[in-house]
């Protein structure tokens, strides 16, 4: 029951990832003005009480990526960030991805070329015994 | 005094518990929870709101968008049914912590 609700929790997240933003923006906002209220209300200058509001709140960036990575859904969400990252990076150097497919291919190509020879001299035994005796 | 930092875990019992009461947004949280504990207390909203979000996201709280006292807009957050039942459990928990750790300190 609590999983299905952090997995829909997470999904919500994701999808109207926008909004939410949006509306983090707008909480943090209100906190700032809301403090800065309070200590207008002590005597101290508009300006002077929004700075320290603002030095309160720690740096609206901070705050609102320390929410982003707690939330349920934020490992995914660093995923398929890295993965654009890589589609972009990628796309943008042809030359560089091909590279590392053919890297990758011949890589890959030879250890199973190689492996499959050991398997079947070294260590694939006839199931008989001293299958070397046999003739 | 002296500010001290807020011993790990007790955050989210002190958020709830403050929310039991009545309906606050980020920053009357952050006033309430200094003025209740003299300024001993001091949540920096960089905690305060990841766990805010946490609650939010886990169905303990609701929030919604209302005027308030000065007339801004502000997300207001709300105990649900299920952020009921979870401070009580917290609450039992820390009951039974706190006994344990005054019964080592009096040392009887």
């Amino acid at each position: 029951m609590i999983l299905l609700h952090r997995v829909a929790a997470a999904l919500r997240w994701l999808l109207r990832r926008k909004k939410e933003e949006q509306h983090l923006d707008a909480e943090l906002q209100t906190f700032i003005e809301h403090s800065a209220a309070d200590k207008m209300r002590d005597g101290i200058s508009r300006e002077e009480a929004l700075r320290l509001a603002r030095l309160e709140l720690g740096g609206i960036d901070q705050v609102k990526e320390r929410v982003r990575s707690n939330r349920y859904g934020a490992l995914l969400d660093d995923f398929t960030r890295d993965l654009r990252f890589a589609s972009r990076t990628l796309t943008r150097n042809p030359y560089f991805a091909a590279t590392i497919v053919v890297t990758l291919a011949l890589g890959i190509g030879a250890n199973t070329a190689i492996f499959g020879l050991i398997d079947s001299l070294m260590l694939r035994w006839l199931p008989v015994k001293d299958p070397q005796d046999l003739v | 005094m002296d500010k001290v930092d807020i011993p790990q875990g007790t955050l989210e019992l002190m958020i709830l518990t403050i929310l039991s009461r009545e309906s606050l947004h980020g920053y009357g949280i952050s006033q309430k929870l200094a003025a209740l504990t003299h300024d001993v207390f001091q949540v920096n909203p960089g905690s305060l709101f990841p766990s805010l979000y946490r609650l939010e996201q886990d169905g303990k709280l609701k929030s919604e968008w209302r005027p308030s006292e000065n007339n801004r807009n502000a997300k207001y957050n709300k105990l649900t049914a299920a952020g009921r039942k979870q401070l009580e459990q917290h609450r039992a928990r820390w009951d039974r912590i706190s006994f344990a750790i005054a019964s080592v300190l009096e040392g009887a």
